[in-house]
């Protein structure tokens, strides 16, 4: 249980953050964070030491991320706040460029919510700093080369929306 | 302004993967263009927050083991052990599990095709070789087809010390056949001290002898029941008395051998007797098949005694049939689904030929 315990401190931050990101909800990233290590313990003895364990344990948390997506299909209209923006825009002492920072950083989070669930998790994982292209491909069951594409679609994305949405903010501000 | 840059381009900068004098263009041209610029604030945002790791506040090591079941999962439960040694042995357990699947199937292979030696060579004794005749004295139960293709008979000595007595010509009440046989006169009679069997008699230069008891059969209806022959059996001149002396048939053939000028008792076998050399040693056996679940015995005369063989009880056979044709020997196993295995004798032993 030693070893267990160790390995809950190793991984509990950076599968939260994983799943924040997937979630934008801290109770169900709380729920399904629990989910991944008792399912982890249960299915110890069948890791096989030809995958990462990093991998292994993502592969884990995606599995039980992808039943949540199909259950929680109609939910994610949910509030964006939960994800702490604080300290990404509160850089400047300038209320008006925080204001607009605050406002920026909402609208990403809002478009990132609005991503389809095969970019946002590459796009996601990409910044999982263990991770490989090879490896986020193993985890999402499919090829690097497809995991490229879909991360630089997930970042046209959020090009185009946002720009969208600065069209919209100045016009309405006109 | 024409812009020449892409969104690939905005993220080599973000991630900090451009030379310094592109990166000062880069910038440059951002702070003029507002497409770049707008690209550039969304990917830099984006990249702000999936960079940034959120600590996770709760103890959760405690709270997993609130939910984990010690217990069950524990590395010392035999459970968990079973999982263990089977998941780490997946890739063994498959090739055991193929090279059982292929040891079933050649073995079912085998029971439904049964490849013998002996039933090529059916019927042809010349071409049969006697493989590893196998001495099954006593273990006649573990007989088995596919590893015994020869079995040595045994033999035993026949009892024929019963002596022939004379007669006085009054007992004979009446005679119903005789037949001259070599000078004598062979007949079959009525003795008037047995109410039971007719008898055979012989008349030997005025003496007569009372050869036993022939035939249970009234001889006026069915005359043809009996019969007396001469034979020629291993350069001996035997006489022959064949009749039937139970119900259903039940036949009794005896031999009797003259010594002297007087009849002896030669051999008496169940049935009726065959006389044959069947294993082309120049010299005949006696093969003996009665009964409606045939038992057969097989004799042979060697150095002035009649040694005798039980093919029953060798072959360990629920019955068998001698076939007067072909010379095989036919055992029949009702405990084997009513298998039927022919079987040659060469002089030593009973081989197998074919199995049906």
């Amino acid at each position: 249980m030693k070893s267990f315990e160790t390995l809950v401190n190793l991984y509990k931050d950076k599968i939260y953050s994983f799943l924040l990101k997937m979630t934008l909800s801290r109770e169900d990233s709380d729920d399904l964070l629990q989910e991944t290590f008792v399912s982890v313990y249960k299915n110890l003895y069948k890791y096989n030491d030809k995958w990462k364990f990093s991998t292994w344990i993502y592969k884990i948390a995606t599995n039980l991320l992808k039943n949540y997506w199909k259950k929680s299909k109609r939910l994610r209209t949910r509030e964006l706040s939960q994800f702490p923006l604080d300290d990404l825009y509160n850089y400047s002492n300038n209320p008006e460029i925080k204001y607009e920072n605050k406002e920026n950083c909402l609208q990403i989070v809002k478009i990132l919510n609005d991503l389809n669930y095969d970019y946002r998790i590459a796009f996601v994982l990409k910044y999982v700093k263990d991770l490989s292209i090879a490896d986020i491909a193993n985890i999402t069951g499919t090829s690097p080369e497809n995991v490229k594409m879909r991360i630089y679609r997930a970042r046209k994305k959020i090009c185009n929306e946002f720009k969208k949405q600065q069209k919209e903010l100045n016009a309405y501000e006109m | 302004m024409k812009c020449n840059y892409n969104i690939e381009d905005l993220v080599n900068l973000i991630e900090d993967t451009v030379d310094e004098e592109s990166r000062i263009e880069l910038e440059h041209h951002i702070k003029k263009c507002s497409k770049c610029n707008k690209n550039y604030t969304a990917l830099k945002l984006a990249d702000n927050l999936m960079q940034k790791e959120v600590k996770y506040s709760k103890d959760l090591y405690n709270n997993l083991i609130v939910r984990i079941d010690e217990n069950r999962y524990k590395s010392q439960s035999l459970k968990y052990r079973i999982g263990f040694i089977f998941y780490k042995n997946v890739p063994k357990l498959k090739i055991i599990l193929t090279a059982t699947v292929i040891i079933l199937l050649l073995i079912t292979a085998k029971s439904i095709f049964p490849f013998n030696k002996s039933s090529i060579n059916k019927y042809n004794s010349s071409k049969v070789v006697s493989q590893n005749s196998t001495t099954i004295a006593g273990k006649e139960d573990s007989f088995n087809e596919y590893d015994i293709e020869s079995i040595p008979l045994e033999f035993k000595n026949v009892d024929v010390t019963q002596s022939i007595e004379e007669i006085d010509k009054s007992v004979i009440e009446k005679i119903y056949t005789e037949k001259n046989i070599a000078g004598m006169i062979v007949f079959i009679f009525k003795n008037s001290k047995d109410e039971e069997f007719l008898h055979g008699g012989i008349k030997i230069d005025g003496t007569y002898y009372d050869l036993g008891e022939v035939s249970a059969i009234l001889l006026e209806e069915y005359p043809d029941t009996i019969s007396i022959e001469e034979i020629n059996y291993c350069n001996l001149k035997l006489l022959r008395i064949y009749g039937i002396v139970g119900g259903a048939y039940f036949g009794k053939t005896s031999y009797y051998v003259f010594h002297d000028g007087k009849p002896n008792n030669f051999l008496t076998v169940n049935g009726r007797g065959i006389e044959r050399d069947i294993d082309n040693d120049g010299k005949e056996e006696i093969i003996s098949c009665s009964g409606p679940a045939p038992y057969t015995y097989l004799y042979e005369y060697e150095d002035g005694y009649i040694k005798l063989s039980d093919i029953n009880l060798k072959l360990n056979a629920d019955g068998v049939f001698f076939d007067n044709d072909s010379n095989i020997f036919k055992a029949y196993y009702g405990n084997d689904n009513g298998k039927i295995k022919l079987f040659e004798y060469n002089g030593k032993e009973m081989v197998l030929v074919d199995v049906r």
